[in-house]
């Protein structure tokens, strides 16, 4: 698969109406996070986690042209909300989610607090992919998963001294890339092994 | 009302707090906007605590994994480098390593961490409301004698029987009820016996009295009648449906999930009616009344009985069928990730294993099983 391409908005699109993965893959990352807090409004994290992917699926699999980016993120809100309704619907017995259930009206606009999280998380997620490769992996073993430096050694195969280096180099690329992100640093220095 | 632009600017303001890089204005522009709404500072105060940061952008890259994974931009199951065996020790059998298509790699748990709830089968418990309405739980450890008016109640683990010492006055009533995940026995005052499977109930005289034995039955109960044909045995059931019985043995289905009453005649014989209509079974015949009375002529005895025998026959039922029995073996709560799969069920298990094994039994190439917490299971197709 031909890596680095990027689709300008039209291109993408179009793209997206041919079912092209490669669109499919840069255009997720416009709205995957607003649509996965707009699921979790209603159901719990791994639902919500599987809906929104399955709801990418569906339209890959059944490809439809949009006006615009606004148009197929609206198209994907409301594909979502319904998968929701629909899993609800099944576990009648959760009540708590029988009051969530009310404020189904076809509003499919994320509460403002949702949007804003949404797009902070966003952010420094976009920020951390712009890591180096094993810098950026091993980083996220150890700051996202907290995976100790033996379990990153045992897992990706690699001396602990590695870990160890790659981790240094990530430090001190948050500190140029990032910006003094020290609450970040904060937390990595209460990961055992660090 | 709010606009896109202004959620966008309050998060690359937040963003710009984070990272020390906020200029006096941009600051001025924040404190503002936290001052706002009290809501406003709370929010902040949340989005900038580094716990909760990282557990929402782990979701996040969770969530990022799984859609690469169902668009097909990944490589399932192909490690970078070869994996010992020792890696198992940290207990990540379940989790796969995922080959981005950007070449770099990431850790992906599929599903939520083990459970280490073990969910054991259904026991012997049961609940005995009394005449003047209070309870008493009732165990397979519990002892005691009871005084309801006319008669002694012993317990005695799973059994509770009746002994009539006064035949004589107006009787009160008695309701024995099984919860969720229990089973219980009782032998009525004339000496019949029923059996109660999960979720059931059965509410009769302390002494039978007049000119018939009426007892009213709720879920799933067999009875073994004791003959007496001056006083002729009849059960009601939440449907309206209503067993006239003599000297016979027989099980009734009357689970409130379902619209219908199954009745299925062992021995003896008894007359099925509800609503003006009635139908007199032979032993092995089953009527099944719901806007009507249908008879069937060979019953699948071993099938009705399994419950009794402490077995699940899970022969030619559906799979929602199958999961309602045991959600109410192991008080359970079936939860059905991506619809009810059309899937033919079979099998016939002993129903006193726990439901992790159970699930061992059951977990087939196109069914997925799994526990979550709060004694939940999931099924996927």
């Amino acid at each position: 698969m031909p890596a680095g391409i990027t689709y300008n908005e039209n291109d993408l699109l179009t793209q997206i109406a041919a079912g092209d993965r490669q669109a499919f893959s840069q255009a997720y990352k416009l709205t995957y996070h607003r649509l996965y807090y707009l699921a979790k409004r209603f159901v719990h994290e791994e639902a919500a986690r599987d809906i929104v992917a399955e709801t990418y699926a569906r339209l890959l699999k059944q490809p439809r042209s949009f006006d615009n980016i606004a148009h197929m993120a609206s198209y994907l809100a409301t594909m979502t909300r319904n998968a929701c309704i629909d899993l609800l619907k099944q576990d009648k017995r959760d009540n708590t989610m029988q009051q969530e259930l009310q404020y189904l009206n076809g509003d499919t606009d994320v509460p403002e607090e949702d949007d804003i999280r949404a797009t902070l998380y966003k952010m420094i997620l976009d920020e951390i992919e712009k890591l180096p490769p094993l810098v950026r992996t091993i980083f996220k073993l150890s700051y996202l998963e907290g995976k100790s430096n033996a379990e990153i050694s045992e897992i990706l195969q690699i001396r602990d001294k590695t870990v160890r280096n790659k981790k240094s180099e990530a430090m001190k690329a948050i500190r140029i890339g990032l910006g003094r992100f020290y609450f970040l640093l904060g937390m990595l220095k209460n990961f055992p092994g660090f | 009302m709010e606009n896109t632009f202004d959620r966008e600017r309050i998060a690359a303001l937040t963003y710009k707090s984070l990272n020390g890089t906020l200029s006096p204005e941009e600051e001025a522009s924040l404190e503002a906007w936290k001052d706002l709404q009290p809501g406003n500072r709370a929010l902040f105060n949340e989005l900038t605590d580094p716990e909760h940061m990282r557990r929402e952008l782990q979701q996040l890259a969770a969530v990022e994994a799984a859609i690469e994974r169902k668009l097909g931009l990944v490589e399932e199951g192909v490690p970078v480098r070869p994996l010992r065996r020792t890696y198992f020790r940290w207990g990540w059998a379940a989790a796969i390593l995922v080959l981005l298509a950007t070449g770099t790699y990431i850790w992906i748990r599929p599903a939520k961490a083990p459970i280490a709830e073990v969910i054991k089968p259904g026991i012997n418990k049961a609940i005995l409301t009394l005449a003047d309405g209070s309870m008493v739980t009732l165990d397979s450890t519990g002892n005691q004698v009871i005084l309801q008016g006319q008669a002694a109640v012993h317990q005695q683990g799973g059994h509770l029987s009746y002994e009539v010492k006064d035949p004589g006055g107006a009787a009160s009533f008695n309701t024995l009820s099984t919860p969720r995940g229990g089973q219980f026995k009782v032998s009525l005052p004339d000496g019949s016996v029923a059996w109660l499977n999960a979720a059931s109930s059965i509410r009769f005289p302390v002494v039978f009295i007049g000119k018939e034995r009426l007892v009213e039955i709720t879920g799933e109960v067999f009875l073994d009648v004791a003959k007496n044909a001056q006083m002729p045995f009849r059960v009601t059931t939440n449907n309206s449906t209503e067993i006239n019985v003599l000297g016979t043995q027989f099980n009734i289905n009357a689970y409130p999930e379902h619209t219908f009453v199954s009745t299925t005649l062992i021995e003896g014989r008894v007359s099925v009616s509800r609503n003006g209509r009635q139908s007199v079974l032979s032993p092995g015949e089953q009527a099944v009344t719901d806007t009507d009375i249908r008879i069937l002529k060979d019953a699948d005895i071993n099938k009705v009985m399994a419950w009794k025998n402490g077995m699940f026959n899970f022969e030619d039922v559906s799979l929602q069928d199958a999961m309602q029995e045991i959600e109410r073996w192991y008080d359970i709560t079936v939860v059905y990730e991506n619809g009810i799969p059309d899937m033919p069920f079979s099998g016939k298990i002993s129903r006193d294993i726990s439901l992790n094994d159970l699930i061992k039994v059951l977990s087939g190439t196109d069914l997925k099983l799994r526990l979550e917490p709060g004694r939940k299971l999931i099924i996927t197709k």
